[in-house]
C-alpha cells in the first residue's frame, strides 16, 4: 500500500503522490486490475497519473474550464463504480477516453451544445479561465485556436488523441472504435486542414 | 498539389511512410523548394499544436474525488460485512453437522483478515484525503483555501492537525475573507481544546470588522462564557468600528 506525502516543500508542487512504492511503477492496465480486485488504492493512483490529461482533453473539446472539471470527476467515479467490467485486453487509456467520450456527449445533450464548432465560443479567457494559466495570449495561440476550431470535430479529436494525449495510432482507434488505419489517415488530413486554415486566419 | 499528395507530405514529415516511401520523399523535397516550404509550413503549425499550454486542475476536484473514493471503500466493507454475515450462517451449519471445528476457526480467520484489509484501505484513503485537505489550506490560492474551509467544517470535527492548520489560517492569513472563513469553520470545532482560546486570542488581535463580527458570532452561538471579558474590552476599544461593537454588545446580553 502507498504511503502519501507531500512533494518538495515548494508551494507549486505540492500535489499529493505515492513515495517510493510499487504502485507508482505498476502498468495502468496492472493498477486496473488491482482496483476490480478492491485495492482502491490503485484508483488513487491512476487518478493522480490521469487527473490532468484527462481535464485537458475535455478542455480541448469544449474549452470551458467548468466543464472540464466537472467531467473529470464524472469520469473518475465511472472508473471505479464501473471497475468489475473492465477486460485486461483493452489498454486502459482507450477505456477511460471511451467513457470520457460518452459522458462528453451525454453533457452535450443536456446542456443542449453540438459536438461540432464549440471550440470556436472561446472561454478560456473569461471568468472561468484557471488563475494558474499563463494569461499572456500569443497571437499564433489565437490563431491556432481558430484554426483548430474551424476543423470538423472528428478531426479534432483524433489530433487531441495522438498529439496531445500522446496515443499511438492504434490506441487511438480503439478508443474512437474505428481501426488503425482509419485513424492514420484522419490524422494526416486534419494536420493538412488545419494548416490550410491556420494560414487562412494568420492572414486576416 | 493534390490532396492525396499534400496527405502524403502530412505522413511524410509525422514520419508516418515506409522506409522506402521516406527515402523517396526526401528526394523529392530537397529537389523541390517549393515543398520545402511546405515542409517548413508544417512543421511550424506542428510545433504550435505541441505548445498549446495545459490547464491545472484545482485541488478543489482532488479532493472531490478522494471523497468519493472514500464512500466507495465504506460501501466496500459494507458489502463484506454483509458476505460475512451470510457466510457465517453457513459456518453455523457446518458446526451443527460437526463438521471439522479446525476448518471453521481457519475460515474465520481468513475473513476477519480480508475485512482488516479493508478497513486499513478505507482509512488510507481517509488518511490521504485529510492531507489533500491539509495541502488545499495551505494553497497559494485564496480560493482554493475557502473550499478547503467549507471541507473541514463540514467533514472533520475531530481531527487536531486540521484544527490547528484552520487555526494558523486565522492567525497568519493575509487574506481577510479566509480569515473570515477560518473563524466560521473553527465555530464548528469550539468544545476541541485551545480552538476557543485561539478565537479570543484572534480577536483581540485581528484588524478586520468583517472577521472580528464573524469570531463574535461563533463564540457567541456556541456559548463560550470565557469570551465575555474579551467581548467587553472590545466595547471600549475606540479603534473597533461601531457596528462591531454593537455585534459584540448584543452577543453579551445573550450570554449575560
Amino acid at each position: 500500500m502507498p504511503s502519501y506525502s507531500f512533494g518538495k516543500k515548494n508551494k507549486q508542487d505540492r500535489s499529493l503522490r505515492p513515495v517510493s512504492n510499487a504502485l507508482e511503477e505498476w502498468s495502468d492496465e496492472q493498477l486496473m486490475q488491482g482496483l476490480s480486485g478492491g485495492r482502491l488504492a490503485c484508483g488513487a493512483a491512476l487518478f493522480e497519473r490521469y487527473h490532468r490529461p484527462l481535464i485537458n482533453y475535455f478542455y480541448r473539446l469544449c474549452s470551458r474550464v467548468d466543464w472540464s472539471e466537472d467531467l473529470g470527476q464524472i469520469t473518475f467515479e465511472r472508473i471505479i463504480r464501473y471497475r468489475h467490467t473492465y477486460r485486461v485486453d483493452l489498454p486502459f487509456r482507450a477505456w477511460m477516453y471511451q467513457i470520457a467520450r460518452s459522458q462528453l456527449a451525454d453533457y452535450y445533450k443536456r446542456h443542449g451544445r453540438e459536438m461540432t464548432g464549440i471550440y470556436g465560443e472561446d472561454h478560456r479567457f473569461g471568468q472561468e479561465a484557471p488563475v494558474s494559466r499563463q494569461m499572456e495570449s500569443r497571437e499564433q495561440e489565437d490563431t491556432l485556436q481558430k484554426a483548430l476550431a474551424a476543423l470538423p470535430s472528428e478531426y479534432r479529436e483524433v489530433l487531441i488523441l495522438t498529439r496531445y494525449q500522446g496515443m499511438k495510432y492504434q490506441e487511438a482507434g480503439q478508443t474512437l472504435g474505428i481501426s488503425e488505419g482509419a485513424v492514420k489517415v484522419k490524422v494526416h488530413r486534419a494536420i493538412q486542414q488545419l494548416k490550410v486554415l491556420y494560414f487562412k486566419f494568420d492572414q486576416e | 498539389m493534390k490532396e492525396t499528395e499534400n496527405n502524403k507530405l502530412v505522413a511524410y514529415v509525422l514520419g508516418d511512410l515506409s522506409e522506402k516511401e521516406q527515402q523517396e520523399m526526401d528526394r523529392l523535397v530537397r529537389e523541390s523548394p517549393a515543398l520545402q516550404q511546405e515542409v517548413a509550413d508544417l512543421k511550424m503549425v506542428l510545433g504550435e499544436i505541441d505548445q498549446e499550454p495545459e490547464i491545472q486542475p484545482s485541488r478543489y476536484s482532488r479532493d472531490q474525488f478522494f471523497q468519493y473514493l472514500e464512500m466507495e471503500a465504506k460501501n466496500d466493507h459494507r458489502a463484506v460485512n454483509e458476505k460475512n454475515h451470510r457466510l457465517s450462517w453457513w459456518a453455523a451449519a457446518a458446526v451443527a453437522l460437526v463438521v471439522i471445528g479446525v476448518g471453521f476457526g481457519v475460515m474465520l480467520q481468513n475473513h476477519s483478515r480480508q475485512e482488516a484489509q479493508i478497513q486499513r484501505l478505507s482509512s488510507e484513503v481517509v488518511e490521504t484525503r485529510k492531507l489533500l485537505l491539509l495541502a488545499m489550506l495551505d494553497d497559494a490560492s485564496a480560493s482554493e483555501r475557502i473550499q478547503a474551509m467549507n471541507v473541514s467544517a463540514r467533514d472533520y470535527q475531530q481531527d487536531d492537525r486540521i484544527v490547528s492548520a484552520l487555526v494558523d489560517r486565522l492567525e497568519k492569513d493575509e487574506n481577510e475573507n479566509v480569515r473570515m472563513k477560518a473563524a466560521e469553520a473553527l465555530g464548528n470545532f469550539l468544545p476541541q481544546e485551545g480552538v476557543t482560546e485561539a478565537m479570543i486570542r484572534a480577536l483581540e488581535l485581528e484588524s478586520s470588522p468583517e472577521v472580528q463580527i464573524m469570531l463574535i458570532e461563533s463564540l457567541v452561538s456556541g456559548g463560550r462564557k470565557e469570551a465575555v471579558p474579551s467581548l467587553q474590552r472590545l466595547l471600549d476599544r475606540e479603534d473597533v468600528p461601531e457596528v462591531v461593537r454593537n455585534v459584540a454588545a448584543y452577543g453579551l446580553e445573550t450570554m449575560i
